[in-house]
């Protein structure tokens, strides 16, 4: 029997999102989601304030039971006498690096000496994780000797996307740059002749887990990116929820140099703020225009607004409904490949949508 | 300019002299882990001592606001002057020299610690040793509840104790906190019963003894100038969860949320705080079911991280401030830039 006198303490790192049709709970520490119907939005609320006594003057004797045990069961919560020392958890967010994450296009020609005076420069601005991407086949020689002799202060990772290669010590020869290089943390292979992933004792160090990643997607160029699908969204520890609560999910402190040495917020956008030729990356990151897409939180974003996922997807601002535009001229509309309404609560494919053709067309005669 | 006392690679101070570059405010860290300190000048009648550290000549007059996390002069200085100066061959006064030679720089790294911290300080080098029962007694004289505490070195007089109590046992002095390349070396609060008995000998060293306390939640509650940041930690053990754990490496991490202590305990706190002279520290405290609060012990040096990183505190912001706020109110905003020579 339920002490109804009590109250259920709804742990404050269990954030309720409320969305259109759906509410979401996300448990920001146990990194796990929960969709409920919107209804219990406000019972969520009232479970913050009110004992189960009180709340139960409004809701229904079973509905309350159930709910309860629904919280207590998946570690949500636990019943106690008082609520008030438990105050709700700051969504406040802060950071100090200059630029936090960057991605860097490559090709088999590219220029060691010019990426890594990039890098250098990336390092120098706090820069903690690069992505470098390669959507052809890549000489493994020049990411050896691209590494080489490197030293970062600021850098914790680096990513690398590579094209699969048909030679038999492909995978021994990804396994030994990653050995020789720690800060490499992550390497996803497209266009693979099977999906599989390497994740063995070989690649243990005393840093963390190293991990190969093979898909047989095929990502031939910048405009495979922006893709929000149920697999997308990825719920973040409450430090990471904080900052797309306030900031944007995809562009804030993000800086990339495309395969031409241009200078993007993302490769995949049109927008230029120069060359790495004749610009540093310091003096773009000074530019406000640069930064102006950094303070746009989903909050802002038409119909996004009204998703319970908000706060756990990418806000993707290279491809984009291309219907809404604030009154500082930004593009604040749904982004383009998502197929999910939050009115109605269901996921549709996205590229089927006859309301997104002529955005579709807008990009494909880019 | 700001002076931190800390160790190579410890994250949290790394993070602290992040926000410290943020906000553009020089500071000098030295790590325990540092060579090349040397006094270059000693004149105190003309108020004049001056450090090298590692080539950046600095005049202690200089340093207006200090954190002290790790370390310390005395650990520093000892290394450049190993006694090296004593004649060989003396026989038994050859080991009396050479301690009284190590006393003689250690007192005088006390003394310039003493001159750097001078009440402009976070931490304290002289506050590091906190004696745990010397703090539990004061906790105990403030009104807070303790859980029973005995020292025992025989088996018998122990086996008498557990038929009355549950008890833990955990280090009297600090505890051990070693890592090496591949290990990590700690200690930690032990629970003690019937069936661990026979791994004890008749007599050993005296060991701390406390009853066991069934808590209701844990509580860390960091201090820093006059504010608590406190934290609940919800024990997992006797859950019944439905929830999939197995994504998780080791077992599943608590509940670690933010917390108010009542008012009451914190004036408690206060009062302890002020009569060892500390302005920062982190506090454990278990909450009974019949929410009686227990204090466990403070830590002076205080991990803050773990406190901060879940309930969102931005701790190290915090430190980072303060010891802005006391180098502003020492210099009144004039502060000699760090040249290095
Ligand atoms: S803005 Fe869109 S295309 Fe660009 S990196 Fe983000 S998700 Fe990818
Ligand atoms: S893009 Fe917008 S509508 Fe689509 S899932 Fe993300 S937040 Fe929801």
């Amino acid at each position: 029997m339920i002490d109804t006198k009590r109250y259920l303490l709804i742990y404050t790192d269990v954030i309720s999102v409320l969305g259109a049709k759906n509410m979401l709970l996300m448990d920001t520490s146990r990194k796990n989601i929960y969709s409920l119907p919107c209804s219990y939005f406000s019972l969520i609320e009232d479970f913050r304030k009110k004992t189960i006594e009180v709340i139960k003057e409004t809701y229904s004797e079973s509905e309350t039971t159930a709910f309860i045990n629904f919280i207590i069961e998946n570690d949500l919560g636990e019943l106690t006498d008082s609520l008030h020392e438990f105050p709700k958890i700051s969504s406040n967010f802060y950071s100090t690096e200059k630029i936090n994450n960057s991605i860097i296009e490559i090709h088999k020609d590219s220029d060691i000496n010019s990426l890594k005076k990039i890098i250098q420069q990336l390092d120098d601005l706090d820069c903690r994780f690069i992505e470098i991407r390669s959507y052809s086949i890549m000489n493994l020689a020049l990411i050896f000797e691209l590494f080489e002799n490197f030293k970062c202060n600021s850098l914790r990772g680096i990513t690398l996307l590579l094209q699969y290669e048909d030679c038999s010590d492909f995978t021994k020869k990804l396994k030994s740059l990653m050995f020789k290089f720690p800060i490499i943390t992550k390497i996803y292979i497209h266009s693979s002749i099977e999906n599989k992933i390497v994740k063995d004792e070989e690649l243990f160090t005393n840093i963390g887990t190293r991990i190969i990643i093979f898909t047989t997607q095929k990502i031939h160029s910048n405009k495979c990116c922006g893709i929000i699908n149920e697999k997308s969204l990825v719920i973040r520890d409450i430090y990471g929820t904080s900052e797309n609560i306030n900031f944007n999910s995809c562009l804030y402190k993000k800086i990339s140099i495309d395969v031409n040495g241009e200078i993007k917020n993302c490769p995949s956008m049109s927008k230029s703020y120069g060359n790495i030729k004749s610009n540093s990356l310091k003096e773009i990151t000074a530019n406000t225009s640069f930064k102006k897409y950094w303070n746009i939180n989903k909050d802002q974003i038409n119909i996004c607004q009204d998703c319970e996922f908000r706060y756990i997807c990418t806000d993707c601002r290279a491809y984009t409904e291309r219907t809404h535009i604030n009154k500082q001229g930004l593009d604040i509309s749904k982004p383009l490949k998502c197929g999910y309404d939050p009115y109605t609560g269901k996921w549709e494919e996205w590229s089927k949508n006859p309301l997104k053709a002529k955005a579709i067309k807008a990009y494909e005669n880019n | 300019m700001i002076f931190i006392f800390s160790s190579k690679d410890d994250f949290t101070t790394n993070k602290v002299c992040d926000w410290l570059r943020y906000y553009e405010h020089q500071y000098i860290r030295l790590n325990k882990e540092t060579q090349n300190v040397r006094i270059e000048e000693f004149d105190l009648g003309n108020d004049l001592i001056i450090l090298n550290i590692e080539g950046y000549k600095i005049n202690i007059k200089d340093i207006t606001a200090v954190w002290f996390r790790r370390g310390g002069l005395s650990d520093v200085l000892s290394e450049w002057n190993d006694p090296i100066h004593i004649p060989k061959n003396l026989g038994i006064i050859q080991n009396i020299l050479s301690h009284k030679i190590k006393n003689e720089i250690n007192q005088l790294a006390l003394f310039i610690q003493f001159k750097i911290e001078n009440g402009k300080n976070i931490g304290s080098y002289f506050n590091k040793g906190l004696n745990k029962l010397k703090m539990l007694d004061l906790a105990k004289n403030e009104g807070f509840k303790i859980p029973d505490t005995f020292i025992v070195s025989k088996l018998d007089e122990l086996e008498s104790i557990l038929s009355k109590n549950e008890v833990v046992t955990k280090a009297i002095s600090d505890g051990l906190y070693e890592f090496t390349d591949d290990t990590a070396y700690y200690t930690y609060t032990e629970e003690i019963n019937n069936s661990t008995l026979d791994t004890f000998s008749d007599s050993f060293t005296p060991s701390l003894l406390q009853s066991k306390i069934q808590k209701k939640i844990e509580i860390r509650s960091f201090y820093l100038v006059d504010r608590f940041y406190s934290m609940a930690i919800f024990s997992q053990k006797n859950k019944k969860t439905s929830t999939d754990y197995r994504k998780y490496d080791s077992e599943i991490p608590n509940r670690m949320i933010p917390y108010e202590l009542p008012s009451n305990i914190e004036d408690m706190l206060i009062r302890i705080y002020e009569k060892v002279g500390l302005n920062t520290g982190s506090a454990d405290i278990i909450v009974d079911e019949e929410n009686n609060f227990y204090f466990l012990e403070i830590n002076p040096v205080g991990q803050f991280t773990m406190t901060s990183t879940p309930c969102n505190y931005y701790l190290e912001k915090e430190v980072a401030l303060e010891l802005i706020r006391i180098k502003n109110e020492t210099t009144k905003g004039k502060d000699p830039k760090i040249k290095k020579e």
